[in-house]
């Protein structure tokens, strides 16, 4: 079971990789969003206002559920 | 007429939870496919859901054009810097009869408008709170309490309403807000608190508790450009609380006692009169060591052990002036102009420098408070008017308040599309989105991105809108070009027609049928005594899909849903007498004939 469940992990893991390209996301939370990065080796939580826009390229990690939504802008990804 | 009506098959049983994952074929390496099969089967009870979800929670909610977004300068802003709600000033403000200090900002509605006394206390909920400390858990005497109000339906870039009340020698506090998403901030001298969030609806009351824990105090100096002191800037970390706001002194140093040290990077915000926003991003641990993070790569974090010490530079305001006029030199009746730029706050994070106002009589108009080192695209909606954009470039060089005059600016006659999404029985479609993406492709134009410029414009060619509660929709401010429609539920569109629009026209013969095999949730929602009518009927996936009401009957009906998901369904009973809606919830799939029973 235990091997099983480690390829699950291993399976999700490369999917998101491979999913979640350089991409841009706005904040659309009337009271603001969060995302996730990495500071010094440790995970650091960081605070949006509604409107703001992470680019998911540098390790970024931005969740649907926190009010975060996928957007089309006429800029390439690398330049935010 | 116009139908477009697909001939494919409804789906006799529901579909294989595997389906998504054939999706996943046509664009992932095979190798990740096999290994994600494997993920599948060990889980086979969950079904995958997408990430996308499409507007807000409401009926008749007109879906902004992404071109539309929230603007920094937000009234409630502009009221704080005039009254800095510092625990001193708040007790000049007016008194509400349950309240031991009030003050609303951004509240027209609350501020005397034209709602009836009747209407407005129908969109009011109460919301009753108690603030202590982390320290015994005392009662907080006399703590300020920021209370920020979206309502549900309003624009995207509207501010919230807010309002500051105090608690009282128990630590007890209650205010009638508006109805909606409330964000509840509450500080004392040295303390402050993570935020709490709570949904209202009309006449619900809400219950809040708030804990205090000592903050960070972090002082600083503001400059000009030229390394000058600014005075009157106001400091806010506007990530966390709206109105706690403090002022440089004429040395243009400032003291804030409140930064909520050892919890999440916050937003500091300078504003001043004749510079623009400056935002930068702050980290206080809770050992007292401290770190000002860098706006672009290659620039060095501040750091520091001590209490946080920042240096801050302003940069020059830059407003933009011009005229609007119609073919024969006339001014619209009734224009907006807006303007919007990106500014790094951190090396891949972009936060908007905006600002709006409504043209004058004679068509003229002038924005002021932007930066002026960062590049703005300028929106101009004028009713009758095709919309209208044009680029403001930077000036990086500039050293004081600097105008930009961008001249007359000529409005062509809009085109517009009027039509009615009905689903694959014929029946309307409440509250789904529909776009018109210009197809022409040379609007998009290279933007700078020096220095903190972040260059991001959204493509001006998407605009969008909602069909209201018989299904039908409006998109006016069209230019003659041609267009893409679309309609769109969840995040795939269920169906596409290319438009060809002649200048002046009005297409009204629009009929979009969805495809059959666009599924229609059909359910009941009933409490001990029977079918409920007039309950609100909110479906969710990665947040709010729709939003629909009961008819007389109990029943609702969602239309267009998505086969491969699952969706939450919430359902909210009328307000009643004393006390909060009943609800209901249930996961839901498209094809399900759910009936909710709502308890307390």
């Amino acid at each position: 079971m235990k091997i099983i469940r480690l390829i699950v992990a291993i399976a999700v893991i490369a999917t998101m990789g491979l999913t979640t390209h350089a991409e841009q996301h706005q904040c659309h939370n009337a009271s603001g969003c969060t995302a996730t990065t990495t500071s010094n080796g440790k995970p650091k939580i960081v605070v949006f206002r509604r409107g703001d826009i992470v680019n998911t390229s540098s390790g970024w990690i931005v969740n649907p559920k926190n009010g975060w939504r996928k957007i089309q802008t006429s800029t390439q990804p690398t330049e935010l | 007429m116009n139908v477009n009506r697909e001939a494919a098959p409804r789906p006799e049983e529901p579909p294989n939870p595997l389906s998504l994952l054939r999706q996943l074929v046509r664009v992932e390496a095979l190798f990740v496919v096999v290994l994600v099969l494997v993920a599948v089967a060990s889980f086979s009870e969950r079904r995958p859901e997408r990430s996308d979800v499409n507007g807000p929670a409401s009926a008749k909610l007109d879906e902004p054009p992404p071109r539309r977004l929230p603007m920094e300068g937000a009234p409630g802003l502009l009221v704080a810097r005039d009254e800095p709600p510092t625990p001193e000033t708040s007790a000049r403000v007016a008194v509400a009869p349950d309240e031991e200090a009030t003050e609303r900002a951004g509240a027209p509605a609350l501020a005397g408008s034209v709602d009836s006394p009747r209407r407005l206390q129908a969109s009011l909920a109460t919301v009753v709170g108690r603030v202590r400390t982390t320290l015994g858990a005392r009662p907080a005497k006399r703590a300020s309490v920021e209370l920020s109000v979206w309502r549900a339906g309003a624009p995207f870039e509207a501010p919230p309403e807010l309002l500051l009340v105090r608690t009282d020698t128990d630590g007890n506090f209650r205010a009638q807000v508006g109805a909606g998403e409330l964000r509840a901030i509450a500080w004392t001298e040295a303390s402050t608190g993570a935020p709490t969030l709570l949904t209202l609806a009309p006449g619900e009351t809400g219950e809040l508790e708030l804990v205090l824990a000592p903050a960070a105090p972090v002082g600083g100096r503001v400059l000009d450009p030229a390394g000058r002191p600014v005075a009157g800037a106001a400091i806010s970390f506007w990530t966390h609380a709206e109105r706690d706001v403090v002022h440089t002194a004429t040395d243009g140093t400032f003291l804030h006692p409140r930064f909520p040290a050892g919890e999440l990077l916050q937003q500091v915000r300078v504003t001043a009169d004749g510079f623009g926003a400056t935002v930068r991003y702050l980290d206080v641990d809770e050992d007292g060591s401290w770190e000002l993070a860098p706006r672009a790569a290659g620039e060095a974090p501040l750091r520091g052990t001590d209490a946080p010490w920042l240096e801050l530079v302003l940069v020059p305001e830059l407003a933009v002036t011009g005229r609007l006029a119609s073919s024969t030199g006339a001014p619209p009746v009734v224009a907006d102009v807006r303007a919007e730029g990106y500014v790094h706050v951190l090396p891949d994070v972009a936060s908007l420098d905006a600002a709006s106002v409504r043209v004058a009589r004679d068509g003229s108009f002038r924005i002021e408070g932007l930066r002026s080192d960062v590049s703005h695209a300028l929106f101009v909606e004028a009713t009758g008017f095709a919309r209208l954009a044009l680029e403001v470039p930077a000036f990086p060089d500039v050293v004081e308040f600097h105008v930009v005059e961008v001249g007359t600016l000529q409005l062509e006659p809009e085109t517009s599309v009027v039509g009615v999404v009905i689903d694959g029985e014929g029946r309307p479609v409440v509250d789904i989105a529909v776009e018109l993406e210009l197809r022409a492709t040379d609007e998009a134009s290279a933007h700078s991105s020096d220095g903190l410029d972040a260059g991001v414009r959204f493509e001006s060619r998407t605009l969008a809108t909602r069909t209201d509660g018989a299904g039908t929709f409006v998109i006016d401010g069209l230019t003659a070009d041609a267009w893409t429609l679309r309609v769109r539920r969840d995040r795939d569109a269920l169906l596409e027609r290319e438009l060809e629009l002649v200048p002046g026209e009005a297409r009204r013969d629009l009929v979009l049928a969805l495809p059959v095999e666009a599924l229609v949730l059909i359910g009941e929602v009933h409490d001990a005594t029977g079918a409920v009518a007039g309950a609100e009927v909110a479906l969710k996936r990665f947040g709010d899909v729709t939003s629909v009401v009961t008819d007389e009957l109990g029943r609702f009906r969602i239309a267009g849903l998505d086969a491969e998901a699952a969706y939450e369904v919430v359902a909210r009973g009328p307000a009643r007498d004393g006390g909060s809606p009943a609800r209901a919830h249930s996961l839901v799939w498209g094809w399900d004939r759910p009936t909710l029973r709502l308890s307390d």
